[in-house]
């Protein structure tokens, strides 16, 4: 579903990946896991259109989507739900999944999908008319992932969803990811929490300084000795 | 509720007439419509787009200029020159918007960038004396005509114009309510709320920046072709800073947050001045006073006071 083919990408002078290489096949949950300013978000961002790389390819569904604007990202079924709990806090609840529908060719019927995003969190329809920022942390990551539901994707990036939250939201959200995949939809998650992101993924990527330096079958990386000693702190 | 609001208050503006008895009261509603109407678009960029630009004032007067050149100098009929002149407008909204947005200049940077596009457009006025007649100004003896089936009817008399101006408010205003009920005013207003997230969402920052600032501007450009006609004079005052910050106090006054609020803020800084009875100083003072506390107590404007905040544009 997704390629990427020796990804370069600079801020300034600071070169933040180096040949980066990744697939994401269809319907597979794959993680990408990593320190701190490892250059997970910094990949996230350009598959989403939004840093553009020195060098590299990246392809989906077989075709390349390097020149695309993040519009036409969207437009075409990927996604980036954004670190941070990224949502516009002035915004009632259906506002801001409304505007999750803004690239869609046909957003003028978006609201009618408004009900699957409702079926899938039934705490957003109780507060469909609340101001946003006035949810809990865990309510404002599952807006921005039900706004990210709302442009139809079929491949979803998610940029660190667990930061900041507590243990029981962050069990909520695997079930969440789990059930996104259940739909259809492809997962890209970047996470620093690693266990979360083991456990939910079928494959996963290491990335450190910019560079992928393990990869495999999630399972199998969960009982390699450098990740548990590096990530799962045992 | 508040819906009706501008309705109400519009049926009550279109009565008015019957009551006013006097020319100098005309003369000051006549003002504070004209100038609550550059206080409605100032606001489409500033309150709903989030962008400070001090590029109103250049917008008003080069429309008021160009207008008055092509009527006074060049026999042309006045609803023809609002053609030229608000596409005159428009390009440069569009060159000096392009400018800002493409090197995303935000908050100060653009309010000095835009202020600087205008003062240079300003010292262009004050300096092409064969043209604009320099410091001295410009008197406008023209008078617009209307069709009627009796020949044409020119615009003159005080309740012609208070109509007059209340068709401008009403144009500005309903434009602004359209662009902002659509798609359009949710991408403004996301723009404001949270720049990247929107760029996020496949929003195309720069267009939509772009677009509130020329729509806006263009407005500003209707209320000058008519301002010059009302007044009977145009200097290059009207390009000033000075005018740009009055605008800015009006908004500010009246209430960013909503379209109708400007209308308000407008009405009442035009009239405060004519309602204080003191002499010139003392009056300036209080006018100021009224201002600061204004905005110190009420951070949303007067009508900020009623509205219930809840939806997004």
């Amino acid at each position: 579903m997704l390629e990427v083919a020796a990804l370069d990408v600079f801020y300034g002078k600071q070169q933040v990946l180096r040949g980066l290489n990744l697939r994401v096949g269809q319907g597979e949950v794959v993680a990408l896991i990593g320190p701190n300013a490892a250059g997970k978000s910094t990949t996230l961002r350009v598959l989403a259109g939004l840093k553009k790389p020195a060098t590299g390819n990246i392809a989906l569904a077989g075709r390349n989507i390097g020149a695309l604007s993040t519009a036409q990202r969207v437009a075409g079924g990927l996604v980036l739900v954004p670190e941070g709990r990224q949502i516009f806090a002035r915004f009632t609840v259906e506002d801001n999944l409304l505007m999750g529908a803004y690239a869609r060719r046909d957003r003028d019927s978006s609201r009618g999908d408004l009900e699957r995003v409702f079926a899938m969190f039934p705490r957003l329809r109780e507060r469909r008319e609340q101001r946003a920022g006035s949810m809990s942390g865990g309510e404002q990551q599952m807006l921005a992932i039900g706004r990210g539901l709302m442009a139809k994707p079929s491949l979803m990036l998610l940029d660190e969803p667990t930061l900041g939250l507590a243990p029981i939201i962050i069990d909520e959200l695997s079930n969440t990811i789990h059930n996104l995949a259940t739909n259809g939809i492809t997962i890209l998650l970047a996470e620093q929490n690693a266990a979360m992101a083991l456990s939910c993924a079928h494959r996963a990527y290491v990335l450190e300084s910019g560079r992928i330096v393990l990869d495999g079958e999630a399972a199998a990386l969960a009982n390699a000795p450098e990740v548990k000693q590096m990530y799962l702190g045992s | 509720m508040m819906r009706f609001v501008p309705l109400v208050a519009l049926a009550c503006a279109l009565a008015a007439p019957l009551f006013i008895r006097s020319d100098s009261t005309f003369a000051i509603v006549t003002f504070g419509l004209l100038l609550a109407s550059l206080a409605v678009s100032f606001n489409l960029i500033f309150g709903f787009t989030g962008q400070l630009s001090f590029f109103h004032a250049a917008s008003f007067g080069v429309a008021a200029y160009i207008t008055a050149i092509l009527v006074s100098d060049y026999r042309w009929n006045f609803w023809l020159a609002i053609g030229p002149a608000l596409a005159t407008v428009a390009m440069l909204a569009l060159v000096v918007g392009a400018i800002c947005f493409r090197f995303k200049l935000r908050e100060f940077y653009f309010a000095v960038v835009t202020m600087a596009f205008s003062e240079m457009i300003r010292l262009v006025v004050v300096n092409w004396n064969s043209v604009t007649n320099g410091t001295l100004g410009m008197t406008v003896t023209a008078q617009p005509t209307l069709w009627s089936p009796s020949g044409p009817v020119a615009l003159s008399g005080a309740r012609v114009w208070y109509y007059v101006a209340l068709a401008v408010l009403v144009v500005t205003y309903v434009v602004c309510q359209r662009v902002l009920a659509s798609w359009i005013g949710r991408c403004f207003a996301a723009i404001r709320l949270n720049e990247q997230l929107g760029e996020t969402l496949g929003v195309n920052v720069f267009l939509y920046k772009l677009l509130s600032f020329v729509i806006g501007s263009v407005l500003a450009g209707l209320v000058g072709c008519f301002y010059g006609f009302y007044t009977g004079f145009i200097e290059p005052q009207y390009l000033s800073i000075t005018q740009s910050l009055d605008i800015i106090s009006m908004v500010l006054l009246g209430g960013v947050s909503s379209l109708f609020g400007p209308v308000i803020g407008g009405l009442v800084l035009t009239a405060l001045p004519h309602v204080i009875d003191l002499t010139a100083e003392l009056r300036i003072i209080l006018y100021g006073a009224i201002l600061i506390f204004v905005i110190l107590v009420m951070p949303r404007g007067i009508f900020g006071l009623f509205e219930r905040p809840h939806h997004a544009v």
